[in-house]
């Protein structure tokens, strides 16, 4: 048992190792500091700290045979209920239906399949193929929770319950209940919903943090769950600091992040202003094939940013909680762009320093 | 005094609204549509807002107007393109990090290529255009809602 946690330890510091040595993905910053992109949130040379976080990951469900995943995965679930689910129903299948480009006459671009496993690879991917998490030593509960066809709000009240340990009737208990939930999902309620703050602040109370992206709707008011009391949200900034014309523009937005968007006039490395996801593409026979590309753009992609980088201070300090992070993220924040358009919203980007590795 | 007021009015009149993307509604009933509740209508974060309308995400629009195929539900996505109207084609392809001429260019190669890059000149070809070239995106100054396109994002 010693002997296989040594081999463990020595994997990730192997591949910590090799990822410290080469450039990584803009957003993680360079290795030469002074190369990193302004929006980068150097959490480059800090490795994962000796204690594992879980991070629920609740989107359209996510591809486990995907290499960047291989050994980051627990057992998920698939709280998508009848009759939105094309298989029929809740199971314990969380991966994308190979039907969900189509609902019916509702048509979805192909990016909705692989959504999942890119959010999920921002986290905690082990570098395999060129796509790195925040934090490898993360591991991520899938919670499937998107199809083609429509969701309910109770399967998303479902889904957030599960994350962080609660029973859900019919649904087995979930043995890994996780410490971070990542929605990087919008919609719903204007005013978070009194059904949706209630359960929110339960999952709070058990020291579990919830972050949701801020939503990518050119610059209007957050929606759910970003909206609610206690959850991280998190807009979208390029690779130069400046917040994205997409994300939402609210005074109530917790952090802003690298989101990615249009190409950066800079000849920079960073110009390109993807992010580096672990992913699926179609070969010369059409046949999917997995890969890593630069492809993430949106709130979706800041949000797991986050989420990462806050798995990667619970590796070290397991005990704190939601009130510990308000209290404590003075630390890492670092001034952006503000926008003219809202005066009042205050702008606030994450860049690590060794204050994360600290009690 | 006089200044500053030249220059405030300078910068009100250069002043253009933000772009509204605009997509197709889905082939499916309206009844259906609305049936669902507004309190259960959520998206992954990146995609278009509405179960109402072709989910499209932000990469989707960046990559059409590049003239990149992309395929929604299986179907080529088609682009719509006013540049006649210069400061909302401005406003809406800077956005997304694209210079109009170039894409003026594309769609004139378009019409040769059978690409999917249509040039309109008014409002109401914008929307005709949505309509027309199903499943498809495009941008105006204000919101509308038709039969057959909405607001997205």
């Amino acid at each position: 048992m010693l002997l296989k946690h040594f081999f463990s330890a020595a994997l990730l510091l192997a591949a910590f190792s090799a990822r410290a040595a080469q450039d990584l993905p803009w957003h993680l910053g360079a290795v030469d500091a002074k190369a990193s992109a302004p929006a980068a949130i150097n959490t480059n040379k800090i490795p994962p700290g000796p204690h594992r976080v879980v991070v629920a990951v609740i989107d359209s469900g996510i591809l486990a045979g995907h290499p960047s995943l291989n050994g980051q995965l627990l057992p998920g679930y698939d709280m998508l209920s009848a009759p939105n689910n094309l298989r029929g129903g809740r199971s314990t299948d969380f991966s994308p239906d190979e039907r969900d480009a189509r609902c019916g006459q509702r048509l979805i671009s192909g990016a909705f399949r692989t959504h999942g496993t890119e959010v999920a690879s921002l986290i905690a991917a082990n570098g395999v193929d060129g796509a790195y998490g925040v934090n490898p030593s993360a591991k991520i509960l899938p919670i499937r929770l998107f199809g083609a066809c429509s969701m309910s709000r109770v399967d998303l009240l479902d889904a957030i319950a599960w994350s962080a340990g609660l029973p859900v009737p019919g649904v087995p208990d979930n043995p890994h209940p996780a410490k971070i939930i990542n929605m990087s999902i919008a919609g719903g309620l204007s005013v978070c919903g009194a059904d949706l703050q209630r359960l929110i602040s339960r999952v709070i109370e058990k020291k579990i943090f919830v972050v949701a992206a801020a939503g990518n709707n050119f610059h209007k008011p957050l929606p759910e769950p970003a909206n609610c009391n206690g959850v991280i949200s998190v807009g979208a900034l390029d690779a130069e600091n400046h917040i994205e014309v997409y994300s939402a523009l609210d005074p109530r937005t917790v952090l802003y992040a690298p989101g990615g968007g249009k190409h950066l006039s800079s000849d920079a490395y960073w110009a390109v202003n993807k992010l580096m996801v672990a992913t699926y593409d179609l070969d010369f026979l059409g046949k999917e094939k997995s890969t890593a590309l630069e492809r993430g753009v949106g709130t979706s992609f800041a949000a797991p940013v986050v989420a990462g980088f806050i798995s990667l201070w619970l590796s070290y300090n397991p005990n704190k909680q939601p009130s510990d992070l308000s209290r404590e993220l003075p630390k890492f924040l670092r001034q952006v762009e503000p926008l003219s358009k809202c005066a009042e919203c205050v702008p606030k980007g994450l860049t690590a320093n060794a204050g994360i590795t600290q009690p | 005094m006089k200044r500053s007021l030249l220059l405030t009015l300078l910068i009100s009149c250069s002043a253009i609204a933000d772009p509204v993307w605009h997509c197709s509604r889905n082939a499916q009933s309206a009844m259906e549509v609305s049936a669902s509740a507004q309190e259960d209508q959520f998206s992954l974060a990146s995609f278009s807002s509405t179960m109402d309308v072709i989910g499209v995400s932000i990469s989707d629009l960046i990559d059409v107007y590049s003239g990149v195929p992309v395929r929604i539900g299986g179907l080529p996505l088609s682009a719509c393109f006013m540049p006649g109207n210069e400061n909302l084609t401005s406003a809406a392809l800077t956005s997304l990090g694209l210079q109009p001429a170039a894409i003026q260019a594309l769609a004139r190669r378009s019409a040769i290529i059978q690409s999917n890059l249509h040039i309109v000149t008014s409002d109401a070809q914008m929307l005709s255009c949505i309509a027309r070239h199903f499943p498809a995106v495009g941008y105006l100054d204000e919101p509308h809602e038709t039969q057959d396109s909405q607001p997205c994002f």
